[in-house]
């Protein structure tokens, strides 16, 4: 009997249970419906009325925000709110409602982008996003909105032309032979490597800066040899070279894969072999001269502990002064260079073009040619879509404009200060391309290098010159040069621009392929290990053969094939 | 009170050693942190500072109180503590009371199977997806509730409690009732004052919880308006090496200021833990321990 009562009341609190969780799940589904019926109730306009480049009546377009680390605001603004937003709703009529900010190198971006998707909430008009994965599950939530037509409708010459400068850039954002976002170009051009090479150890020995393999060898032998730092220990690094997370590691300094590339081939990426198609570049003969070479140089003290050597503890080594040559992209001089000089300014590191190889096809890797791209609600209304355009068009309108500082509304007392119809450069800049809705300024690759280096070589500049280098707010940078760092840094860029290495970019940007989910992890491993033990002279070089029969055996054939396929469908 | 004299054996000085050495462990990392707070960022950089400052410099404190959003963070971690911890002791303490009473006739109907319903949320959860679509479909998105309520009870802390409850004579409740007091007098009047020491440990559990959980902050809250542990993660990452940003890549320079903001949000908790940790000993007691 009292067995029974009990159980009747289990049941019941059962029962009002699912009678409470089925009220609130009734009610969530009534509020959650609310703003889409607003939103369709708008009328819908084909054109925009636009007046003086404003929108009227002002349109609002929603996005999400990822804060890129580093950002600096004034007081009482923020990435919602600042002189950037502000100008695009008092020049463009369009108003910017973000749902939500998050930052993006703690990967709280993308973590709560994913649970937005995976929870199949209403994504907002347009955003940008830069990382692979997210991309690929965007694509493949069929979410968002293929942007080949509006592209071809509603952007402008000027946007039109910088894209078709790097077709591959939407290589990465295809699906179906269709586009489904807008890459943001980037500008890596400038960005080539030079030799960074500590000039007062090459003076000290009255050495001149190699220009091949041979000479670079004489001097690494005397950077070695000699105690240079003068603390009585034979601890220097006439070379740095970066093992970790991979060999042949890119732009970042220190630049690695320009040592391969003088034996002909690069480490770790995919690029088009002498028929056209995709190659491997770690599993290239070409590697083995380049592994004999790197175990001579460990054994001989040449280079640091590259297997362990990654960007990071490479800045160490260069602030504390141990390092005589790096390779590095033209901003090297300004980090980590400039931290060594904050503790020892008699340091002096110049730069130099890379050392020629042998073979005479001398290449590095070019970095991604990408910052993301933008993608669309695939509801979002035809008004909005031109809004975003009219957005978009706008900023790349500066690159025809006779204008170069069409942008000071929010580009001044940010990134410059404006005076007397000049801008001069100011103490702590903040820089106002961080604020940008598509995450990054405009880039027209070949523009923008132009003035780069007209402005490195101490040219007149043209307005055209101006407008480019201001669109980037380039203009920051101390156009009188009095500011030696920057000098040697304008330096660095012409010599990056001249010298004869060939920049070659990863050509596979497309999701992992079906073999490289289930092997790709293990084939990478082997690939390191085997470069690490050959190097450390743990293994002979035969190791190499082996290790690029299995390579092919167990899976990279299969990879390969579908890494190529995947080229064919995008190119 | 007796003392008793005897010689330290071979086993007392293994065990100081011991101590010593563990406490070491646990010390230098707090140790290196503030000394890398206190040090110019050359020096920070090129790997001089061990635990000791090395270029003194207050420099990093001021750089990390010129952003407002700590000073907003560390505002929103105060609110979610005390909201966090004054309704979650409350809402412990009540559970664990039920409970103690077991089943039968002084206690409530399907004990049993509350305590299998507890545990089992104890073992599995609605994941993070569901999870966050409830939250979220509630309506409490970017509200201080969000961090909140998700927490606001942990099934070990009720299962503390609810022991210690039930060690208690019951023949103090029992004249309680006689004089006319009912359950919630009980409650109040009689078990909590005689459960000081579980209820502040539990109180501490929770306050630490509260202080130092990020993943909800991060997931539930704009970036406006996340609590300082929060804050502080997005603030410690490094960045990502792949990209050829330049002062995203100077953000390792920063480290003696995250340091400081380190330092910062470790005071509270720091100068929480002297006081209630004399509790800790007479505070956890899980079960088998009779009277």
């Amino acid at each position: 009997m009292k067995m029974k009562g009990k159980f009747l009341i289990l049941i019941f609190t059962l029962v009002l249970l699912i009678g409470i969780l089925g009220a609130c799940s009734k009610k969530d589904a009534t509020t959650s419906e609310d703003p889409g019926t607003s939103d369709s109730s708008e009328d819908k306009g084909v054109t925009l009325n636009i007046v003086d480049g404003k929108i009227e009546p002002a349109i609002t377009l929603t996005t999400i925000s990822a804060e890129i680390s580093g950002t600096g605001y004034r007081e009482g603004e923020s990435l919602t709110n600042n002189a950037h937003t502000r100008w695009v709703e008092e020049k463009l009529g369009i108003n910017i409602e973000s749902q939500w900010q998050a930052s993006l190198a703690d990967g709280s971006f993308s973590e709560k982008l994913k649970l937005a998707v995976a929870g199949k909430q209403e994504l907002p008009d347009f955003f940008w996003v830069n990382d692979h994965q997210l991309s690929t599950m965007l694509i493949e939530s069929g979410l968002v909105m293929s942007v080949d037509e509006a592209f071809d409708k509603y952007a402008s010459d000027t946007y039109k032309a910088a894209l078709a400068e790097s077709p591959e850039a939407w290589y990465q954002f295809m699906a179906d032979g269709k586009k489904f976002a807008i890459p943001n170009l980037s500008e890596n051009k400038g960005g080539q490597p030079v030799l960074w090479i500590r000039q007062d150890w090459l003076d000290k020995l009255g050495l001149q800066a190699p220009t091949n393999m041979k000479e670079l060898e004489i001097v690494m032998e005397a950077f070695a040899s000699q105690d240079l730092d003068g603390n009585g220990k034979k601890d220097t690094t006439p070379l740095a070279l970066a093992g970790d997370p991979w060999y042949g590691m890119g732009q970042v300094p220190p630049e690695t894969s320009w040592f391969f590339g003088r034996f002909g081939a690069i480490p770790q990426i995919w690029y088009p072999g002498e028929d056209g198609k995709l190659v491997y570049g770690s599993v290239q003969p070409e590697i083995k001269d380049a592994l004999v070479t790197l175990r001579d140089w460990k054994a001989k003290g040449y280079i640091n502990e590259i297997a362990l050597s990654n960007f990071n503890t490479v800045v160490k080594e260069v602030t504390t002064g141990n390092v005589g040559m790096l390779a590095g992209p033209q901003w090297t001089i300004k980090y980590p260079i400039g931290m060594l000089l904050q503790t020892n300014p008699d340091a002096r590191y110049m730069p130099y073009p890379l050392p020629t190889g042998e073979t005479g096809n001398d290449i590095h890797v070019l970095g991604k040619d990408t910052l993301g791209g933008v993608f669309f609600n695939k509801d979002i209304s035809e008004e909005k879509l031109q809004a975003f355009f009219h957005y978009q068009n706008t900023l790349y309108s500066i690159y025809e404009s006779e204008d170069p500082y069409m942008f000071k509304d929010f580009q001044d007392g940010y990134d410059y200060a404006f005076k007397d119809g000049k801008p001069t450069s100011i103490e702590n800049p903040i820089q106002s391309q961080k604020y940008m809705l598509t995450g990054s300024p405009p880039v027209y690759n070949s523009k923008l290098l132009d003035a780069m280096i007209k402005a490195a070589k101490g040219e007149e500049l043209s307005n055209v010159d101006l407008a480019a280098l201001a669109s980037n707010a380039f203009i920051n940078v101390d156009l009188d040069g009095k500011n030696p760092l920057k000098m040697i840094e304008n330096q660095a860029t012409i010599i990056a621009t001249e010298q004869d290495s060939v920049g070659i970019p990863n050509y596979f940007t497309g999701p992992p392929t079906k073999t490289m989910e289930r092997r790709w992890e293990m084939l990478n491993r082997s690939e390191i290990e085997t470069y690490t033990d050959i190097i450390y002279g743990k293994k002979p070089i035969e190791a190499f053969d082996e290790f690029v029969e299995n390579w092919y055996s167990s899976g990279g054939e299969d990879a390969t094939k579908e890494v190529n396929e995947w080229y064919d469908s995008v190119k | 009170m007796k003392t008793k004299l005897r010689s330290y054996g071979l086993f007392d000085y293994f065990n100081i050693v011991l101590m010593l050495f563990l406490g070491a462990i646990c010390v230098l990392p707090l140790l290196h942190v503030v000394a890398l707070s206190f040090s110019s960022s050359p020096a920070v950089l090129s790997n001089q500072v061990y635990f000791w400052p090395v270029e003194f410099t207050t420099a990093a404190y001021q750089r990390a109180f010129e952003d407002p959003q700590l000073l907003k963070s560390f505002w929103v971690s105060i609110k979610r503590v005390c909201l966090g911890v004054s309704i979650g002791l409350f809402v412990t303490c009540m559970a664990g009371y039920v409970l103690s009473k077991g089943g039968g006739r002084d206690g409530i109907a399907g004990h049993k199977f509350f305590i299998i319903f507890f545990i089992f949320a104890l073992l599995f959860n609605g994941g993070l997806i569901p999870t966050y679509l409830l939250i979220t479909n509630m309506g409490l998105y970017n509200s201080i509730w969000a961090i909140v309520l998700p927490g606001l009870t942990n099934v070990f802390y009720i299962i503390l409690i609810m022991n210690f409850f039930s060690t208690l004579p019951k023949s103090l409740e029992e004249s309680a009732f006689l004089d006319g007091a009912n359950h919630f007098q009980v409650f109040y009047k009689i078990y909590l004052p005689l459960s000081v020491p579980v209820v502040a440990t539990v109180g501490l559990f929770m306050v630490v919880f509260e202080w130092n959980e990020f993943f909800a902050g991060q997931i539930y809250m704009k970036a406006d308006n996340v609590p300082l542990s929060t804050f502080i993660k997005s603030a410690i990452t490094l960045p990502d090496f792949s990209t050829s940003d330049p002062e995203e890549l100077q953000k390792l320079n920063f480290r003696s200021i995250s340091s400081a903001q380190v330092v910062f949000a470790a005071l509270p908790i720091l100068a929480l833990f002297p006081v209630l940790q004399k509790f800790f000993t007479r505070g956890i007691v899980i079960g088998g321990v009779k009277e």
